[in-house]
């Protein structure tokens, strides 16, 4: 499948539409578990279709509960960022790096 | 000895008529006989826990008193915990020791509590009855075929059941209010902003709250004021001062509020529950509260609203987990791409994987202002809702959750099912306000919660009404013979 197909969905929770869905969410979905994962889905957006009539049209869209001003702070670095410790829970590292599969041959 | 409040052990403490030492001990024992009924822990902190306890105590006889001095509490594995496991009940950190304490975790240590141990939890808080933990459900204590509700689950059911005097939670969509409403106990969601979320384990960013679970309200108020307040480290954390819940509940001067019942909130419920709800109405009508009629229209549509706003920021923030610098690293994978893939493919349950899918899709081009842009003009008009609602009264009130506890394995086929078990809680996640589940009865010797919620930052009111309504009736004392 060619990457822009692959950003293309359909309305339907189909086969293509979960095999889509679940390459940009980089998960796998076994075969067997398509059906019944396309009808939940289906049943998810029929619920969630309910706010279609909703009357929005004078609305701004609400990202958030509070009305707070983003706060700045000093650039400092505090002894959170531990990079041996916090590379403690890695099962991959090599001289602080994390290591990965080759990415090019 | 057997103390029924925090209250009382702090005074027991402070007085040495018990150690820290011996009540942690106890309430060890107490969980570690419950486990496998209840399966309310994922981690128990055993030695952590003792030796935290023989701190205070050395303390104690130097006269050195913290506010929560010796208090054992169980913590909802959800919080970062420092040199311990922290799983958020999934297997994709089921390996993970984090190296730092989230600040509600921090803040607890300082006041001076003993962390008994990580409650179970639905994985990455997505679920209403702890089903969905890669650790087991939990149960609920007054009847182990049901449901204890969740996310939070295993700090509501071990509330519950008195294995702890107190326990923490989060709220993204009612996780606290539902399992303290199923389980008999109080759950406070506090207003989002009032307490730190910084390593807290993100769900939805702009819905997730910390709160806590106590048997009264009185204890709630107590634990709050440590719990709150500006956090550096949280730029959604709110600089506005925190009060002395405490002493405002039990000051003899305001009694009297206007209370509104959104007959959205009343018009479904079945009769049972509908009567023990106005049942708990006359109680505050009897102790002087003005009850009016009102109307919240939009909270009809809060599940659907929620259902991609919330799916939404979590498959935002569930993006992190790639298998490369913590969490679950799949050993079938040949290349980066597979890496990711299959990591977070055997590391994520079905539930989590699920949302990922609808949040993906709700945020995908094409689907962006239909779904996600529109969910949040209606969570705009449900937060307007309120806002008008509050003009003409100090508090609302309706029953937390549609009736009691379900089966285990009722609803885990059904997400639509589960989700609407939430019908009452989510709307107040998505505008922010503060809110308490408290018992108000019981139906087939399963509990029942009221809901009360107030407008922003003022948790003072919903704890004062809690703890006046608990002064006039016993069901917070009623416990489970597990």
């Amino acid at each position: 499948m060619a990457w822009k197909d692959l950003h293309h969905l359909e309305d339907i929770m189909d086969k293509n539409t979960i095999t889509k869905l679940a390459y940009l969410s980089k998960l796998s979905i076994p075969d067997g578990e398509i059906k019944e994962l396309s009808k939940n889905l289906e049943n998810i957006l029929e619920l969630i279709s309910e706010i279609d009539a909703a009357p929005t049209d004078n609305m701004d869209p609400m990202a958030h509960p509070l009305d707070f001003s983003q706060p700045l702070r000093e650039d400092i670095s505090t002894d959170n960022i531990n990079r041996e410790k916090n590379q403690n829970d890695s099962s991959k590292t090599k001289d602080g790096y994390y290591i990965v599969p080759r990415i090019l041959d | 000895m057997t103390y029924t409040s925090v209250k009382e052990i702090l005074t027991a403490i402070k007085s040495k008529d018990i150690s820290a030492s011996e009540l942690t001990m106890e309430y060890l024992s107490k969980i570690k006989k419950s486990q496998s009924d209840l399966n309310c822990f994922i981690t128990l902190t055993e030695d952590t826990a003792i030796e935290t306890a023989k701190r205070v105590d050395n303390d104690i006889s130097k006269n050195i008193l913290k506010p929560l001095s010796g208090l054992p509490i169980a913590q909802k594995d959800i919080f970062c915990t420092k040199d311990i496991k922290t799983s958020c009940g999934s297997k994709m950190l089921d390996n993970f020791i984090s190296p730092y304490d989230a600040t509600v975790i921090e803040k607890l240590n300082n006041a001076g509590t003993v962390m008994l141990g990580k409650t179970n939890m639905d994985e990455f808080a997505m679920g209403s009855s702890n089903e969905t933990s890669f650790y087991g459900p939990v149960k609920n204590p007054w009847n182990h075929d049901y449901v204890p509700g969740g996310s939070s689950g295993g700090s509501a059911s071990a509330v519950a059941a008195r294995i702890t005097p107190c326990s923490t939670g989060t709220d993204t969509g009612g996780s606290i209010r539902q399992p303290a409403s199923l389980c008999g106990i109080c759950g406070l969601k506090p207003t989002y902003g009032r307490v730190s979320r910084f390593g807290m384990i993100a769900f939805a960013s702009s819905l997730d709250q910390a709160g806590l679970f106590t048997t009264d309200a009185l204890d709630a108020a107590i634990l709050l004021k440590e719990i709150s307040g500006h956090d550096k480290k949280d730029s959604t954390s709110s600089e506005i001062s925190v009060p002395d819940y405490y002493n405002y509940c039990i000051n003899e001067d305001k009694k009297k509020f206007t209370i509104g019942i959104p007959e959205e909130f009343v018009k479904e419920l079945n009769d049972d529950v509908k009567n023990t709800f106005y049942d708990a109405v006359k109680v505050l009508e009897k102790i002087g509260c003005e009850i009016k009629k009102i109307s919240l229209k939009y909270t009809g549509l809060g599940v659907s609203a929620y259902q991609v706003v919330a799916p939404a920021e979590c498959s935002s923030n569930l993006s992190r987990f790639d298998g490369v610098r913590f969490g679950h690293r799949s050993q079938n994978s040949s290349n980066l791409e597979e890496l990711y893939r299959e990591s977070r493919s055997e590391g994520f349950g079905k539930e989590v994987k699920r949302r990922i899918l609808v949040g993906t899709y709700a945020l995908s081009a094409g689907y962006y202002d239909a779904y996600y842009i529109k969910a949040q003009k209606v969570r705009n008009l449900i937060a307007q809702d309120f806002k008008n609602a509050f003009k003409e009264v100090d508090l609302i009130l309706g029953p937390t959750t549609p009736d009691i506890a379900f089966k285990i394995g009722e609803k885990m086929n059904d997400p639509i099912a589960m989700y609407l078990s939430d019908v009452y809680t989510v709307s107040t996640n998505l505008a922010g306000l503060p809110a308490m589940s408290i018992p108000m009865g019981f139906k087939s010797k399963m509990p029942l919660g009221l809901q009360i919620i107030g407008n922003h930052f003022d948790e003072e009111n919903i704890l004062k009404i809690s703890y006046l309504f608990q002064r006039e009736t016993e069901w917070h004392t009623q416990e489970p013979g597990i």
